[in-house]
Parts: structure tokens; C-alpha cells; sequence
């Protein structure tokens, strides 16, 4: 059995091709298996004279690939070709090359027995855009590759960009190329010179012949209509070839680049008029660098550059095109689920919406402390699946969001995944269509997260951010008096405890709150956003940074400029300093800070009796430490190393690898070594502190922190589990 | 993708990289991890360097949107690489949704690369099945690689098949049916797969039985050694063990296959089968309960079919749901043939999503659900009168340390049973003697 797949640019015969030549090893007593990878699904048209054939994708669009029989895919022809069309998408939705995937594993379960065949064909859409069209070069599949082309130089170009893919993914496999004439100058010649120029021969040509033509307007092959012409002739001696064709003499094409591609046709057209196509050559969708494996190079590119320049805010890894933690996806989720009375769809698998769920979960239990945290996230998803990816998922979309309007939510945010964003689905397009037939009772919000795709997670924050505030905040309210935001609350920390201390604030202060952006917030305190007066950062890291940004821009927000603060010394100063900007004067801030000072003092004495005049390494995630720092000096302990490693959340850090960290306690020899988790190499007898990444802000977060460092160097006496470990 | 990455980490030593970006790594890298009893436990500060990312359990490409563009080969080989020099026992590679559609070639990249380590490549993306199919895959494709020959037959031993990281209290499960088998003299090879070694994989042909527990994790894998190396299978998923009747049942269809007498307990599991029934009496005659109280269970069909079976028959309780997740064709088929001749009338799902188990649980109130953290959660948005007791059996279940011997299977997973139903329907009481 062999198996043999033409490639070959859009329209230039491929197919006539093909058929010719499968309806001629047929009539020479072949058993012959035609599969047509194309979405035209018209490789067999030819072969079965008009008759109609299901396709492969047209039957998997509608029921799972176990149920799907082979013999209702494939058809045998009048000549005695087996045929089977893949099928595909309409165009401009789902993913073409996807479904020549998903073909070849219907192909495999319904049973399909290739070795039944003497020869199986494929006959492949035109240039390798994307891997699923490189299906048919993989190992199982063709053993040969013939590549066909015409004179022209457009021909040329897409038969050269070919030979790039087949270098790349098939190795040595190319047989040759045959030439489908079109009639232009020296034809036969320039593509005998192309194919010797890539390392290949020219296998056949055909003359441009009328023939062609008039069998095809019959729906017919040139074997069948004329089996004594000379086009006949040529095909059967074409069949023969293949067939005699030994796989040692497979080479790997040496394809050109542009320059050699450019300076081979100035040589080969030196002395004559000048090339016969007056059009210049379009650089075709695989041109410049060949995208191997890669999707559709020229749409996923230009996807990719707007990974790279989005057009709000940026976040650091996309900015300076670091590595990317985690998705965009995963991002806007962590913004979408904290507005309680909404409901996120996530267009995507349903194991990105498991994967987000449970991140939420995870980060809800760890604000609430306790197994259960206060509500559940609002989750659901359109469960993208085989079909979706084929044929375009805007259609489940629509039905999704109709289903998670049903709940009543007050608004429904719709997060894209990189599946979604690769076959292309337009969540706007949908909901254009929805507004139009007057379907939509809640307002629905797209967020443009794409997965990886949009970024990392910090930028699928900020485009959630972006899109909710433009979507959603009032733009006709003014600032009024008296009213405060606190925006960007931590959304991986105790969330009570963050929240209480400017609960406190705003009771010593007289002002009232607004709105919490975006933590615990309803839709109706996003609405009025803009009525506070002035407005709080309760972050300190890059995203709330980027967030202040975004609501300055955006809304004109006007923020108090320093962030909240944490440890005794930074929430006096910040006090005051808010008060006076404000109220013009400081009595309440004074008052405050009054009232809390003996608590302050005697915690602080308490904790020096414990810890003062111990000696402390430091090794943390990068980020926000001035608290650390003074709490420190507060308790009178003193700092040996400090190592900080990388946190694309706050900042660059260049920590220990974990042999020098373990030798570095060794060396330096610590009594408390503070870290984001407790170091397991931590020797018995040095308190092992943790540090929170948001530590509560106000005069007491820090003590706090410093209560646990001392409680754990209270419990020193053992720890058997350790022995128990071994090692 | 977690399925597969699940059989490729209940190889002992082996680890998962997920040809993805980094965001479909944290969750089965973090839950498959705390999974395994024998896990590394988490210092992420260990597993800072590049393909880890502070969470050891799975690695990752971490492809972008470039990688989607050009193809994953470079991040690939340079992943790959890192991990050859690690010495892991086995490397399995699983594509993630968006690779899949990209449509890398994972063979034939990997085939090029020349590593020490043995390499097997699953194309399970998110989108192209679920979590039992991925996990099957790539079961299938690591004994497809390790190129085993057939061996002479020990005789009274078994292949346990049908166990994975992907299912909650695996290793208690394992440990109970090991023991279960051990008593009857029977010896267990190998456990496909989950928390063991590639040496006992290799003995795998050498088992004159393969026993399948939870068909939906375990059919496929049993189905390819039997053609392979003609080891007959016993697929007993309708009588997965959860319960006493079911485990009765399984006992006496091993002993039959293998032809062995003897007591189906012993002393001291009868002794806990009457401490479960006298726990059970004493709550009766005090309430009148377990009788009548409305259950629901989220679990694949292997463990919801036997479940509800011995929540019917031996507790007198009442099914109000049924959601099924992976669904087994006989296990299915056994609740379904269960459910019409007791004339029972719950409400059945296959396959929810969340909005509708939403709309299920909050229409059905049942007392006791059974299943994992997610329906855990969901509880607390169906604002019940009362909230139902919740007995976390279905992966995944956070937030709990699970130690101490505490199967669902077996006489010892039925005594824990009772024991979850009983205790969670102490506040439903109120009000009796």
C-alpha cells in the first residue's frame, strides 16, 4: 500500500489532478482511496460525477465521532474510486485545519482499513498553513508528497513556500512536482528548472488543453471522457510512475529563499521580455518566516501583535515580553468574580472554567479563613468541545448567554480562551446579533481575555477592569463630598481584615463609602463610581498601580496618591497626610492615632521580649517590603540577607537557587528566617516566619505578622514530622 | 488534559509537561500534587526555575502567542531537555486546547530529540474529551511505549485497573481492595495508574487477570492487554465496591473467577458491620431516620450506580439527584435498569453544567449530597432552608487532609459511609425525641 498527498497553491488543479490520476490507477485494475482535505469538498467531484457525498465534518458538526460509520463517509465512484471529503467550516468561522484533524481521528475510530488500498490519496488545500493541513505528511499518512504547479509566478511562489513546510515537517518525502500548465512562455521549462531547484524532478507536465475544460463541464475526468487522448496517456504514464516510484528516491526539498527565489527567476527570464505573469507576486498567508506547526501564520500573527500591543494599559511581562504566568483568561476571572451579583460565561473548554473555578475557590477560602468561603463563584461556560473548534462556537455563545441570562444576574460577563480566540469567535458579533433581535434583558460585558493569547494574568486583569469600567460606570455622575472608593483591595488575602481597617477609617473620619472597585462589589455601586469625592488605594503592587492609572484616565477618577498603608510609623504619616488633604486640619487622624497607641505600645514590647536582638535572613517573592523593613527595626531585629526572587506580579528579584539558600542559613546561621512559605530547610531551633503578600493595612497588620513569627519560636519545642521525612 | 497528566503522574517518579501556556498548569500541577499522599508537598520557592513556576506537580512549555503562531517545537525540546537532566522516570507530554489546535505533531517532534528519558506523548486537549478519555489515552499510550512482551503468568494475580490521581481517597481505595484481594490470596501486580512504579507496569503481562474497577478509567487500558498479550478481564464497575452489597458482590465474582472458597468478612469487618447497622438502629429508633432522607450524588457512573444502590437498600434513603459526570456504558445502564425497578423518580443529569446543577440542587433540597468541593460550593448559592451535609467523594475535594485509612470502597469505605450519612443528618433531628 502507498499512500501519496498532492499539495499544491488554491486553484491550480489540484483536484483535476488528483481525480485524473486516481480514476486512471483505477482503471489499471488499482484499488484507489481518494480523501479530499479541503473545505470546498469538491476533490471528489470529478470522480463521482455530481453525485451527492455527506462529508466527514458536515456528520461530526451533529453527533460524536463514535457514531459515525464509515460507510456513510465513504463512497465509491462510478470509476471505482473510493472517495471520502473532509468537508470543513463555512468560510470565516472555526478552524479548517482543526478539521482535518478531527477527520483523520473519525477516520481511525470508524475503522478505517487503509492497507485495503493499493494506493490512498489525499488531496490537500492548498499551501501548509497551519499543522492541521500538515496532517497528511505526518508518519501513517503520505509517504510521498507531489507537489503541483503552474508557470505562473504566483505558482511558483506558494509551490516554493510548500517545499519550506515539507522541509520543515515531512523531511525527506518529496517525490516530485507536477506541472499543471497554464499556457504561459517556456512553461514546461521554468517549472523543470524550479523543481531541479529545489533538489526535486519535474514528474509530469500537462499542457494547458481544452480538454480539460470540457470534461469538467461534464463533471467528468479526461481518463473517462477521453481515455486516447494524449492528456490520458500522460496520466496513466503518471500512474505508472508512482507506482514504480522507490521512497529511496524521496528527497527533501532545498527551498528557496526570497532572495534565491527572486535571483532563480532573473536567471531563468535573463534575455527574455521579462517574466510572463505581469501581476507581481502576493505575498501569500505562510510567507516570511514559515510558520511551522504554527496556525494560519498571517491571522495568528497579527493576533499575536495584539498580544503585544494592547491598546489600554499594559502589564509588565506583556510590556517587555517576558515569560507569561498563568493567562489573561484566569486574570479577568479574578476581577469578574468579585462583582457579587454578576455572572461570568467563559467562552472556552470546560477545563478553563474548572481550572478558574477552583483558583477562585481556592482564593475565596483563603480571604475567609475557614473551609467554606461566602459565596460561590458565578461561573459558568459554553463547554467549547470538537465540533466548536471545527466549525466556529458563536452559535453556543449565543445560546450560553440567553441560558445565564435565565438567572437573572444583574450583568453577565462574557471572558474569551485561547480556543476561542484561535478559530476566532467574536463575542461582540454575538451580542450585536442578540441587541438586534431585542434578546438581551441584562446588560453583558465582553472581556477581551483570548487566553494566552490576550496575555498574562495580570494584563487579563487590567482588560477586565478596562472593559467593566467602560461598560458599566456612569459617566454622567460627579464627584460629591463625603464619598470614598477603596479600590484594588488585595483579592488573595483575608478580606475581612483588609476591609476593616477602612471600615474604621471612614467611621473616624465621617465619610462614607461608595464603592469598593471591585472587591464584593455590586453592579449598582459600579454604576456610580464616579459620585466619590475621593478615592483609595488599598494595593500596593503593580496591578492596583495599573488599575489607579486606568480609573484616572478613564473616569477621571481623582485618588489620594499614596497607596494604603501598613506597620505603626506608615499609617500615622498617611493619616495625617489624608486628612489635611481632605479637611484641611489633622484632629481626627490625631485622635485616632491617640487612641490606639497604648495597644500599639504594649504589643510591641510584648513581641521585643521575644524576638529583639534576634538576627533575621529574609527570602521572598520580589514586591512591596517597607512594612517588613520597619516593623523589623521596631522589634529590634536585625536583618543578615535579604534575597528576593522573581514576582512578575511586583518586580524583578534575583533569589537563591535552593542549594544556596540552604547554605546560606548554614553559613549565616539565623534565629528567625522569614519567607512567603514556611522553608521546609529550616534547621530545628531558627523560627521559620512567614510573610503574607498583603499584610492588613493599618497601624496593626504588620504587629500581627510579627505575633506569628513569635508563636512559631514558641513552639520550638519539636518537630518529629521532620525526622519522619528522612533526608 | 488533567486526565491524561494524571495517568502520567500516578507513575511513581514520572511527571507531566503540558504543552500549554502556563494558566493550564496551576490547577492540575497544585490538585494532582496534593492528591498524591506521597506528594512532594508544596515549597514553591523548590520549583522556581522555568517550567515549574512555584508548583511542582506538572511543568509547562509556557507557550505564548508567538509559540502559537510559529509552533511549540523550541519551548518543547528546551522543556524537555530540563527535564531529561532531571531523571524523572517517565516524561508524559499532554497538549493543551490551544496547542491541539495549533496541530503540533508531539510524535514526531519528540522523536527527534534523543533523550535519556522514556517519553510518551498524549494529544488529550481540554476539548476533545473528558477527563477519563485523556486519562485512558494516555494509559494506553504509556504501555504502547514501554514496549512490553508477554511473560509467564503468575498465577492468582490481578492487574487493579481503573485507579488514578483524578479520583478522590484513591490510595485508600487501593489500599482497601489490596487488602480485600490479599485476603483471598490474590496478588496485585500493578495498579493502572496511580502511585505505581514502571518496574510493576513492566509485570503488568504477567497478571492472569485484569480487574477493572471503575470503568470509565480503566476499559480501554484492559481492553489493550487483553488483545496484547491475551490477559483476560473482569470488569466489575457495576459492582464497584462502594457499599456492602456491591463489595459482597465483587468478592464473590473474584472468588468465582478464580475459584476460592472462604468467608466473604472477616472478624473485624464483621464486627464494623454491626457497629454501622447498631449506629444506624440507633439513630431509627431516636428519628426515624436514615429512612426516608433525600440524597444527591455528583460522581461518575462507576461510583454513583453503587452508591445509590446501597444508599437505597441499606439505609432506606431516597435519591433526589443523580449527576453523573463520567459516564461508563454499564454502570450507566445498571442505575438506570436500578433506578426503574425500585420505581424510583430522581432527577438524573448527565454531564450538568454548573447553572443547571445549580437549578437541580436547589430544586431537589436534598439532606445529603455526596460529591466534590465544586457542588460544595454551588451549596452555598442555592440559599436551601437548610443546608444538606456534604460528604466529599468525587474529585476534587480541597480543604481537608485525608491520613488516616478512610476508603469509600470495601466493608471499611461502607463503615465510613454510614458514618458520613448518619453524622450529616444530625441537624436534620431537630425537633424528634
Amino acid at each position: 500500500m502507498k499512500q501519496i498527498a498532492i499539495y499544491g497553491k488554491g486553484g491550480i488543479g489540484k483536484s483535476t489532478i488528483a481525480c485524473n490520476l486516481s480514476e486512471t490507477l483505477a482503471g489499471m485494475g488499482r484499488r484507489v482511496l481518494q480523501v479530499g482535505c479541503d473545505p470546498k469538498r469538491d476533490s471528489s467531484r470529478l470522480l463521482l460525477r455530481g453525485a451527492e457525498q455527506n462529508t466527514v465534518l458536515g456528520l461530526l458538526k451533529d453527533r460524536p465521532a463514535s457514531a459515525i460509520a464509515l460507510d456513510e463517509v465513504l463512497k465509491r465512484s462510478p470509476g471505482g474510486v473510493d472517495c471520502i471529503e473532509a468537508g470543513g467550516p463555512e468560510p470565516g468561522v472555526g478552524c479548517a485545519g482543526r478539521g482535518i484533524l478531527s477527520m483523520a481521528q473519525v477516520l481511525e475510530s470508524a475503522g478505517l482499513d487503509k492497507a485495503a488500498y493499493d494506493l490512498v490519496l489525499y488531496d490537500v488545500l492548498g499551501d501548509v498553513v497551519c499543522g492541521g493541513f500538515a496532517v497528511p505528511m505526518r508518519d501513517g499518512y503520505a509517504d510521498e508528497i507531489y507537489v503541483v504547479t503552474s508557470g505562473e509566478i504566483m505558482s511558483l511562489y506558494a509551490a516554493n513556500n510548500i517545499c519550506k513546510g515539507l522541509k520543515n515537517l515531512a523531511g525527506a518525502k518529496l517525490a516530485g512536482i507536477i506541472g499543471n500548465g497554464r499556457g504561459t512562455d517556456r512553461e514546461e521549462d521554468l517549472v523543470r528548472a524550479f523543481a531541479r531547484a529545489v533538489g526535486s524532478d519535474l514528474t509530469a507536465f500537462f499542457a494547458r488543453d481544452p480538454l480539460f475544460k470540457e470534461a469538467e463541464a461534464r463533471g467528468r475526468t479526461v481518463a473517462a471522457c477521453a481515455p486516447d487522448s494524449d492528456a490520458a496517456r500522460k496520466f496513466r504514464l503518471l500512474a505508472e510512475g508512482i507506482l514504480r516510484f522507490r521512497a529511496r528516491d524521496r528527497v527533501q526539498p532545498a527551498a528557496l529563499s526570497e532572495q534565491e527565489f527572486e535571483a532563480f527567476l532573473s536567471g531563468f527570464f535573463q534575455g527574455c521580455a521579462g517574466p510572463p505573469s505581469p501581476a507581481a507576486p502576493e505575498a501569500p498567508a505562510a510567507a516570511g518566516e514559515p510558520a511551522r506547526n504554527g496556525h494560519r501564520g498571517r491571522a495568528r500573527a497579527q493576533k499575536w501583535e495584539r498580544t503585544l500591543r494592547p491598546a489600554g494599559p499594559r502589564s509588565r511581562a506583556v510590556e517587555n515580553g517576558e515569560d507569561l504566568y498563568s493567562c489573561a483568561l484566569a486574570g479577568a476571572f479574578s476581577v469578574s468574580n468579585q462583582v457579587r451579583d454578576a455572572w461570568t460565561l467563559m467562552h472556552s473548554p470546560s477545563g478553563c472554567a474548572h481550572t478558574s473555578l477552583s483558583g477562585a475557590a481556592l482564593s475565596a477560602l483563603s480571604q475567609a479563613r475557614r473551609q467554606r468561603p461566602e459565596s460561590a463563584p458565578r461561573l459558568s461556560c459554553t463547554d467549547l468541545r470538537e465540533q466548536e473548534m471545527v466549525f466556529g462556537g458563536e452559535g453556543r455563545l449565543r445560546d450560553s448567554i440567553l441560558r445565564a441570562a435565565e438567572g437573572r444576574p444583574s450583568a453577565i460577563f462574557v471572558i474569551t480562551s485561547c480556543p476561542s480566540a484561535v478559530i476566532g469567535d467574536d463575542p461582540k458579533r454575538v451580542l450585536e446579533r442578540l441587541r438586534r433581535e431585542s434578546k438581551l434583558e441584562v446588560p453583558v460585558v465582553p472581556i477581551a481575555s483570548d487566553g494566552i493569547l490576550g496575555g498574562d494574568y495580570a494584563q487579563g486583569m487590567l482588560n477586565a477592569y478596562q472593559d467593566i469600567t467602560d461598560s458599566l460606570v456612569d459617566p454622567a455622575l460627579s464627584p460629591e463630598p463625603g464619598w470614598v472608593n477603596v479600590v484594588a483591595e488585595p483579592a488573595v488575602s483575608d478580606s475581612a481584615a483588609h476591609f476593616a481597617f477602612f471600615r474604621e477609617l471612614l467611621d473616624a473620619f465621617g465619610l462614607r463609602l461608595n464603592c469598593r472597585y471591585i472587591q464584593q462589589a455590586r453592579l449598582e455601586d459600579i454604576r456610580r463610581f464616579r459620585r466619590a469625592q475621593v478615592n483609595l488605594l488599598a494595593g500596593r503592587d503593580r496591578s492596583a498601580e495599573a488599575l489607579r492609572r486606568l480609573l484616572e484616565e478613564r473616569t477621571g477618577a481623582h485618588f489620594f496618591p499614596d497607596p494604603a498603608p501598613c506597620g505603626w510609623d506608615a499609617t500615622c504619616r498617611w493619616l495625617r497626610r489624608l486628612e489635611d488633604a481632605l479637611f484641611r486640619s489633622q484632629e481626627k487622624a490625631e485622635r485616632w492615632i491617640e487612641t490606639c497607641a497604648e495597644r500599639r505600645r504594649s504589643w510591641s514590647e510584648r513581641l521585643k521580649r521575644r524576638l529583639a536582638g534576634k538576627k533575621a535572613a529574609v527570602f521572598a517573592y520580589a514586591g512591596q517590603w517597607d512594612w517588613l523593613w520597619e516593623v523589623l527595626r521596631e522589634l529590634e531585629i536585625e536583618v543578615l540577607e535579604t534575597s528576593f526572587y522573581e514576582n512578575t506580579m511586583n518586580g524583578d528579584g534575583v533569589g537563591h537557587e535552593v542549594a544556596e539558600r540552604r547554605q546560606a542559613i548554614l553559613d549565616l546561621q539565623p534565629d528567625l528566617v522569614l519567607a512567603n512559605y514556611a522553608l521546609r530547610d529550616v534547621p530545628p531551633g531558627v523560627i521559620a516566619g512567614t510573610l503574607p503578600f498583603y499584610p492588613a493595612p493599618g497601624f496593626f497588620g504588620a504587629l500581627e505578622v510579627a505575633e506569628r513569627w513569635a508563636a512559631s519560636g514558641r513552639a520550638q519545642a519539636g518537630e518529629g514530622w521532620r525526622e519522619d521525612l528522612g533526608g | 488534559m488533567v486526565g491524561a497528566a494524571a495517568a502520567f503522574e500516578g507513575i511513581r517518579g514520572g511527571i507531566s509537561l503540558i504543552n500549554a501556556p502556563t494558566g493550564c498548569k496551576f490547577y492540575p500541577g497544585w490538585m494532582l500534587d496534593v492528591q498524591d499522599p506521597a506528594g512532594s508537598g508544596l515549597d514553591p520557592t523548590d520549583f522556581c526555575r522555568r517550567f515549574f513556576l512555584g508548583n511542582k506537580g506538572v511543568a509547562s512549555t509556557a507557550l505564548d502567542g508567538r509559540d502559537y503562531v510559529y509552533g511549540s517545537r523550541r519551548k518543547l525540546e528546551e522543556a524537555l531537555r530540563s527535564l531529561d537532566a532531571m531523571a524523572f522516570a517517565l516524561i508524559g507530554i499532554v497538549n493543551g486546547p490551544g496547542t491541539a489546535l495549533i496541530g503540533d505533531d508531539l510524535a514526531d517532534q519528540v522523536r527527534g530529540f534523543g533523550l535519556r528519558t522514556p517519553v510518551v506523548a498524549a494529544e488529550s486537549a481540554g476539548f476533545t474529551g473528558s477527563m477519563a478519555d485523556g486519562f485512558q489515552e494516555a494509559g494506553v499510550k504509556i504501555l504502547a511505549a514501554l514496549d512490553l512482551h508477554a511473560q509467564e503468568r503468575v498465577p492468582r494475580s490481578v492487574n487493579l485497573i481503573g485507579f488514578g490521581l483524578c479520583q478522590h481517597a484513591w490510595e485508600h481505595d487501593r489500599r482497601e481492595i489490596s487488602a480485600l484481594l490479599r485476603r483471598m490470596g490474590i496478588e496485585v501486580l500493578s495498579t493502572l495508574f496511580a502511585g505505581t512504579s514502571l518496574e510493576e507496569v513492566r509485570k503488568a503481562p504477567a497478571a492472569s487477570l485484569n480487574l477493572v474497577l471503575r470503568e470509565e478509567y480503566g476499559s480501554k487500558i484492559a481492553a489493550f492487554l487483553q488483545t496484547r498479550f491475551g490477559t483476560p478481564t473482569l470488569d466489575l464497575s457495576v459492582l464497584a465496591p462502594y457499599g456492602y452489597l456491591a463489595t459482597e458482590a465483587w468478592m464473590d465474582a473474584v472468588r468465582l473467577h478464580f475459584g476460592i472458597g472462604g468467608p466473604a468478612w472477616s472478624q473485624d469487618q464483621r464486627d464494623l458491620r454491626l457497629y454501622a447497622a447498631k449506629a444506624a438502629e440507633r439513630m431509627f429508633t431516636r428519628t426515624g431516620l436514615p429512612r426516608g432522607a433525600r440524597f444527591a450524588i455528583c460522581a461518575d457512573s462507576s461510583m454513583a450506580a453503587p452508591l445509590t444502590q446501597f444508599l437505597h437498600r441499606y439505609l432506606g434513603m431516597e435519591p433526589a439527584l443523580i449527576a453523573i459526570y463520567e459516564s461508563g456504558p454499564n454502570a450507566r445502564d445498571f442505575l438506570g435498569h436500578y433506578l426503574e425497578a425500585c420505581e424510583l423518580r430522581p432527577r438524573v443529569l448527565d454531564s450538568p453544567d454548573p447553572q443547571a446543577l445549580r437549578e437541580a440542587i436547589a430544586a431537589c433540597a436534598p439532606w445529603v449530597l455526596f460529591g466534590s468541593s465544586f457542588e460544595n460550593l454551588i451549596l452555598e448559592d442555592c440559599r436551601l432552608e437548610r443546608r444538606p451535609a456534604f460528604v466529599g467523594c468525587s474529585f476534587p475535594v480541597w480543604g481537608k487532609f485525608r491520613i488516616a485509612p478512610r476508603p469509600w470502597m470495601g466493608g471499611s469505605g461502607a463503615a465510613a459511609l454510614v458514618e458520613e450519612v448518619l453524622n450529616g443528618l444530625q441537624p436534620f433531628t431537630t425537633g424528634s425525641l
